[in-house]
């Protein structure tokens, strides 16, 4: 059972998320923000990360700095999506946080495909 | 240059050939451009293993801007190694000025350390043309000459007096008319000593007209680089010569005014830039956000219509349309901000009932409050008297702020709107049982666009522009808006609105600090919206902060002027806060202290420069804030000037601000006196009118002009009558012609003797 952590402090998209990636093998757990989001994968360390950037009070880059400090999900597959940002920045966050960087509006059916690459990636966690 | 300080220039000249220029991502001090040029960052030069690859974004020049996938904590001593050099490259020392989290990683800006530059070696003392000397004797006898001879009539005087010397020698010689052979040697003996003799006169003028030659080239040299070109102090030679000299003067003081007006028009240009860098950024943030989600729907809904079923397909639906209202909305603010802000937005200033304004508006809203179960009160003073203002702007301001209001409340919630008479104001509230606002987002939420931002963390989402557009239409009626909020309880917008719109071109009374800005930081939000409505109709910025954290952002963030805050505020102690108030690097703002209780001496020792005790009056606010705002920086001079007709008034003053001084303005000599009492005042420039008659007062009590203030009198011809007045009175008097600002500047502040100091003509 492949678990997925998504978080977005708007509400449309979460949901949205949680329909566009439903498998029968794959448990999606929505949070609204970043404190959320490190308390359900505290609880169990997930396959995969979905998180915006741009969040009250914390934002993204900060629940990704929290958890690559930690060894657990120190090589946890993260994808990042955003509304700010260029290109440019896409290969650059690839080696700062060890993520992928989808700009907002994305395709969905390229997100869809990217989660599928990244979970068939991750070996069976220990 | 030593080996250290090398690298640094050839990274700059890498970046500007290769970098990419980026326009919004760079920050004012900073070289605009994002350069990718791969270097080595290490804490420990010594250990090999120790250094991690980093990328540079931008570089300035004292320093470099590194991406970088570890942190550092500010202070800490780093090498950076420029690796594109192909000799041995060495280690660059510096430090970590900041670190902040960016979506290439850490960004760290490092300064660096260059070792202190060798001593300049002395020069001897050069030539005459720097410093004038004393007149000798002998330079006062040829300058006496060189008045009275000119070029030519130097050849006619030297070839006389070869001529009349052949003469009387031949003649000495000869005893007689000298023969024709004897003649043309004596002919030819007198051009030779005639000749000696122009040469010799030649030689005496033409140590003259080198020493002037020598200065004129000094004055050009200056003029081309921007500096004050100043005439030898001697008297010049030839009217042409002092014509020229004065032309050079003319054309230096043109050039430096067009300077100084082209710094002013590119600091404007930067303020605009910024403004919509940071509305370009919030829009695409804004609409993006919407256009994710309808996508996101939409595209579902195409690929797997069948896997849904009905009732999430009407839910999938229901979500695109909101999202797509909330960018027609969007859209909607965003042309409103810009009719509101460029003043073309009509006002239709009626006076009509409010009550019927307030009651129309709110039954819009009866149908949306009845289904999320949520109760909608209105609540209004009977006998209310008619307002002055537009209906429809009003009506906006109401429509936005209960449609906020039931938007954040709960089913079973309550929203109440009220309005009342409070003295000359009218009351109206909106409030709501909803999460309620975080104190430090109180002043943030109105205000949209020139705002700072953290930029990694948003604003409270989904609330668009309407609260800017709302504190903008309730400004323009004269009135303010504030909030009122508990965290999990509920908030209540408040706006004040003056039966009677106040005049738009009512005079400011504090017209020398038009502009500047002001953080007004209280607790109590109400307060802190009166005096800021106080301020901002005398022709100051305003920002406020509830809380001692913002009060702090807006200072790291913003070029303030003048902070106003009481000392209890709910973050911090009074101590505290005064501690940290008076110990940022670079304080460069004065602080009132507005409060309950406290001395104004303890107080004044720490530092702050007025103490207002409450409750207090509009007048004194406008004292203290006068008070403060005049007070000698260490910088800068003070300086008053009286009105009148032929200087710019506005123009004088922009040059005296942006060299960091702080002029004021008085209306008549009387203010002017006044203000010499009250404050620490380096120099006053007065026009040529104030030596009539009135000049007698300047120099007696009330004026009472101490040994330290300059006055300068701007004269449009600088003659006999006011040579002596200024004489006699130790004043400086400077020759003024329209659009000559800048030399008025430079008299009031140049540092020098009080003697009188003339242009030479």
């Amino acid at each position: 059972m492949k678990r997925i952590v998504v978080v977005d402090d708007e509400h449309p998209i979460v949901e949205g998320l949680r329909y566009l990636l439903r498998a029968p093998d794959r448990d999606i757990v929505v949070t609204y923000s970043g404190d959320e989001a490190l308390k359900a994968i505290h609880e169990q360390v997930p396959d995969l990360l979905i998180t915006d950037v741009m969040m009250p009070h914390m934002s993204g880059l900060e629940v990704i700095a929290t958890l690559r400090a930690a060894s657990a999900t120190k090589h946890l597959p993260i994808i990042i999506l955003t509304a700010k940002g260029r290109a440019q920045d896409t290969a650059a966050a690839q080696d700062a946080w060890g993520a992928t960087v989808m700009a907002k509006p994305f395709q969905p059916a390229k997100l869809r495909n990217l989660v599928d690459q990244l979970l068939s990636e991750t070996p069976v966690a220990v | 240059m030593t080996e250290v300080s090398r690298t640094a220039p050839a990274i700059l000249q890498f970046a500007r050939k290769e970098g990419t220029k980026d326009v919004f991502s760079g920050k004012r001090a900073y070289a605009r451009y994002h350069i990718g040029v791969s270097t080595e960052l290490t804490t420990d030069p010594a250990n090999p293993e120790a250094s991690w690859p980093v990328v540079t974004h931008n570089v300035s020049g004292a320093g470099v801007g590194l991406w970088s996938t570890e942190r550092l904590a500010a202070g800490t001593a780093v090498h950076v190694r420029d690796i594109t050099e192909d000799s041995t490259p060495t280690w660059l020392p510096g430090h970590v000025q900041h670190c902040s989290m960016g979506i290439r990683g850490y960004l760290l800006g490092i300064c660096y350390d260059f070792p202190a530059e060798p001593d300049p070696v002395e020069e001897p003392v050069c030539d005459e043309s720097d410093a004038p000397k004393r007149p000798s004797l002998q330079s006062k006898l040829r300058i006496t000459r060189s008045n009275t001879i000119t070029a030519q009539t130097r050849h006619i005087v030297g070839g006389a007096a070869s001529a009349l010397t052949a003469y009387i020698v031949s003649h000495q010689i000869t005893g007689q008319m000298p023969s024709p052979g004897y003649f043309i040697l004596l002919a030819l003996l007198s051009t030779l000593v005639g000749a000696l003799v122009g040469y010799l006169f030649g030689c005496l003028y033409a140590r003259v007209e080198r020493r002037h030659l020598r200065a004129l080239r000094q004055m050009i040299r200056d003029v081309s680089e921007g500096r004050t070109a100043h005439p030898p102090a001697t008297i010049a030679a030839t009217r042409d010569l002092a014509a020229l000299y004065s032309s050079l003067r003319d054309l230096g003081a043109r050039l430096r005014l067009r300077k100084e007006d082209e710094r002013l028009q590119r600091q404007k240009l930067e303020d605009i830039t910024q403004v919509k860098s940071n509305i370009l950024a919030i829009v695409s943030h804004d609409m993006r956000t919407p256009l994710t989600s309808i996508l996101l729907y939409a595209q579902m809904l195409l690929d797997e219509q069948g896997d849904f079923d009905t009732a999430e397909c009407r839910g999938f639906l229901e979500i695109i349309h909101s999202e797509c209202t909330r960018l027609a909305r969007l859209v909607d603010d965003l042309l409103e901000v810009q009719r509101l802000e460029s003043d073309r937005a009509s006002w239709d200033i009626q006076t009509h009932d409010l009550t019927e304004t307030v009651r129309s508006c709110v039954s819009v809203f009866e149908a949306m409050a009845n289904s999320k179960d949520i109760t909608l009160r209105v609540d209004c003073q009977p006998d209310l008297p008619p307002i002055e203002a537009d209906a429809d702007k009003l009506s906006q301001v109401l429509s936005n702020l209960v449609s906020n209001a039931l938007k954040y409340t709960e089913p079973d919630g309550t929203v109440e709107v009220a309005v009342h008479l409070q003295g000359d104001d009218f009351i109206l509230s909106v409030a709501d049982s909803g999460p309620g606002i975080e104190r430090d987002q109180w002043d943030q939420i109105f205000d949209r666009f020139t705002q700072i931002r953290d930029l990694n963390t948003s604003d409270i989402a989904g609330v668009g522009l309407g609260l800017y557009i709302v504190r903008k239409i309730v400004e323009r009626h004269g009135g303010c808006i504030w909030l009122n909020s508990e965290v999990g309880q509920g908030s209540e917008f408040i706006v004040s609105i003056p039966k009677v719109r106040p005049p738009d071109s009512k005079p400011s009374r504090l017209p020398a600090f038009v502009g500047r800005k002001v953080v007004v930081c209280d607790s109590d939000p109400e307060l802190a919206a009166m005096v800021s409505l106080v301020l901002r109709r005398n022709g100051l910025e305003v920002r406020t902060a509830h809380s001692a954290n913002r009060l702090m952002t807006h200072l790291d963030h913003g070029d303030v002027d003048l902070v106003i805050t009481d000392v209890l505020l709910p973050d911090a102690s009074g101590a505290e806060l005064l501690e940290r108030l008076m110990s940022t690097t670079r304080k460069n703002y004065r602080v009132i202290v507005h409060s309950y209780d406290g001395d104004a001496d303890t107080l004044g020792a720490k530092g702050i420069d007025v103490f207002l005790r409450r409750p207090v009056s509009q007048d004194d606010l406008i004292a203290a804030v006068q008070k403060a705002l005049g007070k000698r920086s260490d910088e800068g001079h003070n300086i008053v000037t009286l009105q009148d007709g032929v200087i710019d008034m506005e123009r004088l003053h922009s040059y005296f601000v942006v060299r960091g001084h702080t002029p004021m303005l008085a209306e008549s000599l009387e203010e002017a006196a006044q203000l010499v009492q009250e404050y620490a005042i380096d120099c006053v420039i007065l026009p040529e009118t104030a030596l009539d008659h009135e000049w007698s007062e300047l120099s007696s009590p009330p004026f009472s002009l101490n040994a330290h203030t300059r006055v300068v009198v701007a004269c449009e011809f600088v003659g006999q009558p006011q040579q002596e007045l200024a004489g006699a009175t130790g004043a400086t008097t400077v020759t003024f012609h329209h659009g000559q600002e800048l030399t008025l500047v430079e008299a009031a502040v140049a540092p020098g003797a009080s003697v009188p100091q003339e242009c030479a003509l």
